[in-house]
């Protein structure tokens, strides 16, 4: 479904990504780990289009991404929950909700988006801005689901969320993926990295240095410990 | 002298709208792009040159109305590509880029229309009494046009999916192209659309102003000053503040000097940036 090779990203002279290999399946959940500042945001970004990546290739279900405008990436199917929310804080709820689509959604649509999320029903007319960390979280997510994506990328989508609304978050998460929506997740939140995906990448210093299975690190409370920094609970 | 005062002031509000309407695409450009368009006066008075082609070739001022914008849209999205695109994300270049661009706009209309001021006779040459004095129809009429096209400029920011695309791409441009939004076509558009109100502005103030080359320089301060102290990308504080200052400056000249005016009005520009740097009509939670 999405593969990058070799991904090479530059913030000026600073060179962030330095061939980044990563590959996520048709409907599998990857999280991508590391420490603060080792590229997994950059990664992102660049497999949006939105850091021009410097060398290497982004393959989305077939087509090169770093070869296309980046405006034309998410009718492809790939959908982008970007870090910090950004909701548009003074357009609606429901503008933000319809901002992809080039035409009024149809009831049906709507309806079903507001099914999975009652909330944005209820507040469809407020300013973005005013909606909670948690309320602007999945108005993010659902303004990806509404353009029917193949896979979401999620950068950190329980950050600065509240604990309750963290389990709320890994139910909807958890749900989009069941429906087959692919996803790859960048999360601080190790335990619930490990919970939602089988597969995880972790990235040190704009590469990544390990891959495995979550039953791996699980099992192997050094490898989180030397390279995220994490003692991890094996209760 | 009361009667000066109130048609003065009157005048000042009519003046007032048209600035309001060419201030408008001033502070989409700026607000969308972060372009700082030193040209857009001159856009303003191409307007009013173009008004006076118009009724050179037609014979009828009113067409100018219909044609004047449009080509306004398609010289402003020659511009966009042609001028500012290179200069993309850098504001301090945008400023050089543009006063080139406002040179050659001067010096291209005196080279083809010529340095010597023009007027445009009143295409309704009707008045009517108002308070006992007799006013100018046309101006009631400008005024008319200059508050129907900002309030269709607005419906359209707000009723329309490019709108909506529009001002999502100022709140925040990664975003919008990451949820597909063309911003490119944006980008375009906005700089069309920016020139077009201040071309429909020369075409409503060419009847009563003079139609030369140096036009522009006069009408850009106006401009910028109402962009700023109704606040930088807000909209309606734009337009409040461009009617306001016209109608005040219309005041003050009934009993003093323009230049006197225009002291009045950058005296009051420099308070507001020294209190409330963010505009008097910003909303203080952002």
């Amino acid at each position: 479904m999405l593969k990058l090779e070799g991904l090479h990203t530059h913030y000026g002279k600073s060179h962030v990504l330095q061939g980044v290999d990563l590959e996520v399946r048709d409907g599998e959940a990857v999280a991508l780990l590391g420490r603060n500042g080792v590229g997994k945001t950059t990664t992102l970004r660049s497999i949006m289009g939105l850091t021009k990546p410097s060398g290497g290739a982004v393959t989305f279900a077939g087509t090169r991404l770093d070869r296309i405008q980046p405006h034309l990436i998410a009718g492809l199917g790939l959908g982008y929950v970007p870090q910090g929310r950004r909701i548009f804080p003074n357009l609606s709820v429901l503008e933000n909700l319809c901002i992809g689509l080039a035409r009024p959604p149809g009831k049906a649509a709507l309806d079903d988006i507001y099914s999975q999320f009652p909330i944005l029903k209820e507040r469809a007319g407020q300013a973005g801005g005013t909606l909670s960390g948690g309320e602007q979280q999945m108005l993010a997510i659902a303004r990806c689901l509404i353009m029917k994506p193949k896979m979401l990328l999620l950068d950190e989508p329980t950050e600065g969320i509240m604990p309750k609304m963290v389990t709320t978050l890994k139910h909807k998460i958890r749900a989009v993926n069941e429906a087959g929506i692919s996803i790859l997740l960048v999360e601080q939140n190790f335990v619930m990295a490990l919970a939602l995906c089988p597969r995880i990448y972790i990235m040190e210093k704009g590469v990544i240095c390990y891959q495995g299975t979550a039953q791996e690190l699980h099992d192997n409370p050094d490898i989180a410990h030397r390279f995220l920094g994490v003692a991890v609970d094996n209760r | 002298m009361s009667d000066l005062v109130i048609i003065l002031a009157m005048n000042g509000l009519v003046w007032g709208l048209i600035i309001a309407l060419i201030a408008l695409g001033l502070s989409i450009i700026f607000g969308l792009l972060d372009i700082i368009n030193v040209a857009h006066g001159d856009f303003f008075m191409v307007g009013t040159v173009f008004a006076w082609t118009v009724i050179l070739i037609t014979g009828n001022f009113w067409l100018a109305f219909l044609i004047v914008p449009l080509i306004g849209m398609l010289l402003g999205s020659l511009v966009e590509r042609a001028v500012i695109r290179p200069v993309e994300n850098s504001a301090a270049l945008s400023i050089v880029a543009t006063f080139g661009l406002s040179l050659i706009l001067q010096e291209a209309v005196r080279a083809t229309f010529g340095a010597t001021p023009k007027r445009i006779l009143d295409p309704i040459g009707v008045t009517v009494p108002i308070l006992g004095l007799d006013y100018q129809v046309y101006r009631l009429f400008a005024a008319a046009i200059a508050i129907a096209a900002i309030v269709a400029f607005f419906l359209f920011l707000h009723r329309t999916k490019f709108g909506t695309w529009m001002r999502a791409t100022r709140q925040d441009r990664d975003t919008a192209i990451a949820m597909g939004v063309p911003s490119n076509r944006i980008f375009v558009v906005t700089f069309g659309l920016g020139t077009a109100l201040a071309m429909l502005g020369g075409v409503v103030a060419a009847p009563i102003t003079t139609v030369e080359f140096r036009l522009g320089l006069d009408v850009l301060p106006l401009c910028f000053m109402a962009v700023i102290i109704g606040g930088l990308g807000n909209l309606p504080g734009t337009a409040t503040a461009a009617v306001l200052l016209a109608f005040v400056e219309g005041i003050i000249t009934s009993f003093a000097e323009p230049t006197t005016a225009r002291i009045f009005s950058l005296i009051f520009m420099s308070g507001v940036l020294l209190l409330r740097p963010q505009g008097i009509f910003a909303r203080s939670t952002r």
